[in-house]
């Protein structure tokens, strides 16, 4: 829901060669209520629920309590913050095991092979779980199982985790606001192209 | 709402099954006029409540992650383009409401929503009128039957929808692509204009903004669109067309409808000494008990599957083949589109930054059919046309390398794609059909049905063009790395099924006449695109809405004379 303040409009934002403009809640509102003057649900016409109600939460929170992952819950957490930075503040390794509690026997044992390979070689090369190694050591290993060959079973397996961790750290509101979410959803007009070929 | 006992004895004079594109507009339609209404619908109320557009991803328990979860309850529904955690329980549950299907023919029966509105609560959209030329293609090439109905018949009906919907486009002036009559259109993009230039100027087709129902103004209480983009999860503002706050919501203030959910249809009850639908039956969801409705007038817009299934199950000694089917080919020429094939490419030099904060446009692109149209030779491979639905799209770069903050840099490099897919014709054959599988019944008890349904010859061949047109496209407009997406080996069906209780002038050939009006029963209609005898591939909600209105004109034409 959007969470911007009641002020005027907040302003432009920049989009490369194009321009938008964002409506305030204050002038979405007044708009819809003038649109809805004729509607027999003036008065009490959902977007003042929508606007004012705020939604559910997430589960996935600071305590979990694994599910799925358990012995590994640890190691997932070290690599998540490792792989993508934030990914403890956003609860990403919370929300992965919830997913995993959930998934299906194949997808749960690629997750778990693709963690044993890393675990594998992070104790070949060090003596030490991913999760014990200093931040030397495991910038060392990630640098070197994020450039292993093509089609090695190391590259596959980083990617694997990787992949998880970005998708559960792009979907947390952290992650989302990084990719330039702002919680507004309300937009008075679309850029258009401004380059002389679209007046042929 | 559940009728009490008072009102299953009244008789409606219209008791019409559905409540999405053609249901909503035969309720309004007719109550407005004066008729008392009533809608059986099978699924839920729908409200704005239930809407979640604005929700953000990290809100959902599963942030809609989470497949697997649907395994058992929705294994068929989640595989539709809307389908999301977001909004699961407007799907029938596919456990409780099976279908069978023959063997080695596999289909995937998808949109099965059970709320009011059906499935314009998750359509895309995209409104685009039928031409002659295409309506009459049976007559050119001899396969199928030909419409009973032209484009003048249907043009000011065209009209009326379009203005009541509100629909946004670009006029074009072409006479394979009606136009209509249009909101002040979305613009093109950057690249989407150089592309629909450099097609136009190498091969003289048009790429035009696809015709949408969403408002750019706004129109009868509903606000114009303010571009949050997932449309298919319901619209604060009413800005996409959807019977639940337009022509349901009018009927229902009319004082004339009643409108009963969680009522899934059954049967259409006759009177045999008459030969007249006398009523419907109908299951509560809830109860699960059967119940009867009385009317003068029976109308089914229950979806094409849907309303051939209670057809079929209504069969009566008079009508042992299931009603209104002396011909024999109802449930026969079963038809949807090719939507399953095309390319994409990529555009690097229209690189922008990408972002999830911005506008999102609700609606691509669509390029107007060029093969087999009027004034060009014939193709030799195969019949009829297709179009192209497209869209171009500035993601982050999901395939980057590395690791830490170098990953996270490397994610923000602009991936810039154009990608089209062909939307075509798929032939009306005899043996494309559905049946009863006398033994399954769904939850509620009623029979459900088995479909035949295969691709043929036509639409192999047809599918092959659509890659290889795409692909000269992309390269024509200087696409990098292209892709070609050929039909894979279940093919993708879209919510366009038509056909089966087909209209048609000739009695012996077809189901129902050119008002949708079933031939040997007088009091009996099927508004959906059941009646279609072709399923040209314009996305049909437009058609079903124009065709639905001018027959219900008709009907009260025919209720003012006394005919039926």
């Amino acid at each position: 829901m959007p969470e911007n303040s009641d002020a005027s409009p907040i302003g432009t934002k920049s989009h490369t060669s194009f321009s938008t403009e964002v409506i305030s809640r204050r002038e979405l509102s007044t708009r819809l209520l003038g649109l809805t003057a004729a509607f027999s649900l003036a008065g009490s016409h959902p977007a003042w629920g929508s606007l004012l109600a705020s939604t559910g939460s997430d589960v996935a929170d600071a305590n979990w309590k694994p599910l799925f992952l358990r012995a590994n819950y640890e190691a997932v957490q070290s690599l998540a913050e490792a792989i993508i930075p934030g990914s403890t503040n956003a609860l990403v390794a919370p929300f992965i095991d919830l997913l995993l509690s959930v998934d299906n026997p194949a997808r749960q044992n690629r997750f778990l092979e693709a963690l044993s390979a890393i675990q594998t070689e992070s104790n070949r090369r060090f003596d030490t779980p991913f999760q014990k190694l200093s931040p030397t050591q495991s910038d060392s290993l990630l640098a070197m199982v994020s450039t292993a060959p093509e089609g090695s079973s190391l590259l596959s397996s980083f990617e694997e985790l990787r992949r998880w961790i970005a998708d559960a750290y792009y979907s947390s509101e952290p992650g989302m606001m990084e990719l330039g979410w702002t919680h507004n959803m309300f937009f008075r007009s679309l850029p258009s192209c401004t380059l002389p070929e679209a007046n042929l | 709402m559940n009728l009490s006992t008072n009102q299953a004895q009244q008789t409606y004079d219209v008791l019409i099954v559905g409540s999405g594109a053609s249901g909503g507009w035969a309720a309004k339609r007719l109550s407005e006029a004066g008729l008392k209404v009533a809608i059986l619908e099978a699924g839920r109320p729908q409200s704005s409540a239930n809407f979640s557009e604005h929700t953000p991803k990290f809100k959902l328990k599963y942030r809609n992650m989470a497949p697997e979860i649907f395994s058992k309850s929705r294994p068929i529904q989640s595989k539709v383009y809307a389908f999301s955690e977001y909004t699961a329980n407007w799907y029938c549950d596919d456990s409780e409401e099976p279908y069978t299907t023959a063997p080695g023919k596999p289909y995937n029966w998808l949109g099965r929503t059970r709320v009011v509105g059906g499935r314009m609560n998750i359509w895309g959209r995209i409104c685009i009128r039928y031409s002659d030329w295409e309506m009459e293609a049976p007559s050119r090439d001899g396969y199928g039957e030909p419409w009973p109905l032209e484009y003048k018949d249907l043009a000011p009906y065209y009209d009326l929808v379009e203005r009541y919907i509100g629909v946004n486009g670009m006029a074009e002036g072409l006479e394979e692509r009606p136009d209509g009559v249009y909101q002040p259109p979305f613009p093109l993009t950057c690249l989407e204009t150089h592309f629909r230039n450099r097609v136009k100027q190498k091969f003289g087709r048009t790429t035009t903004l696809q015709p949408t129902a969403v408002l750019t103004q706004s129109l009868n209480g509903r606000g114009a669109c303010h571009y949050c983009g997932p449309c298919e999860r319901g619209c604060m503002t009413r800005s996409y067309f959807n019977p639940v706050f337009t022509t349901v919501a009018d009927a229902v203030l009319s004082g004339n409808c009643t409108l009963t959910t969680n009522a899934m249809a059954y049967q259409v009850l006759m009177d045999p000494d008459r030969n007249r639908a006398r009523g419907v039956s109908y299951i509560d969801r809830n109860t699960k008990e059967t119940r009867e409705i009385n009317g003068r007038v029976v109308i089914l817009c229950a979806q094409t599957q849907e309303s051939v299934r209670i057809l079929l199950n209504s069969a009566t000694p008079q009508h042992p083949g299931g009603l209104a089917n002396a011909s024999g080919v109802l449930g026969h020429y079963f038809t949807n589109h090719i939507a399953n094939s095309g390319a994409s490419g990529e555009f690097p030099e229209f690189g922008a930054k990408p972002s999830l904060g911005g506008p999102v446009r609700p609606a691509g692109v669509y390029i107007v059919p060029f093969r087999n149209i009027k004034g060009q030779a014939p193709r030799k491979d195969f019949l009829r046309t297709y179009g192209y639905e497209g869209y171009a799209s500035v993601d982050f770069n999901w395939s980057a390398h590395g690791y830490s903050e170098a990953y996270k840099k490397a994610l923000h490099t602009p991936q810039v794609a154009f990608s089209i897919g062909g939307w075509g014709e798929t032939l009306p054959r005899f043996d494309n059909f559905v049946e009863i599988d006398s033994t399954v019944k769904d939850a509620y008890g009623i029979p459900v049905i088995k479909i035949h349904m295969s691709d043929g010859e036509n639409e192999d061949a047809m599918s092959i063009d659509v890659v290889e047109s795409a692909a000269e496209m992309l390269d024509a407009a200087g696409a990098k790395n292209i892709r070609l997406h050929p039909k894979p080996a279940i093919p993708y069906r879209p919510n366009h099924e038509a056909g089966m209780a087909r209209m048609g002038s000739d009695p012996k050939k077809s189901i129902l006449n050119q008002y949708q009006q079933a031939h040997e029963i007088q009091n009996l209609f099927v508004m959906d695109a059941s009646g279609f005898p072709t399923n040209p591939s314009p996305n049909p909600a437009l058609t079903i809405m124009a065709v639905c209105v001018r027959s219900c004109d008709y009907l009260m034409e025919e209720l003012k004379r006394g005919e039926i």
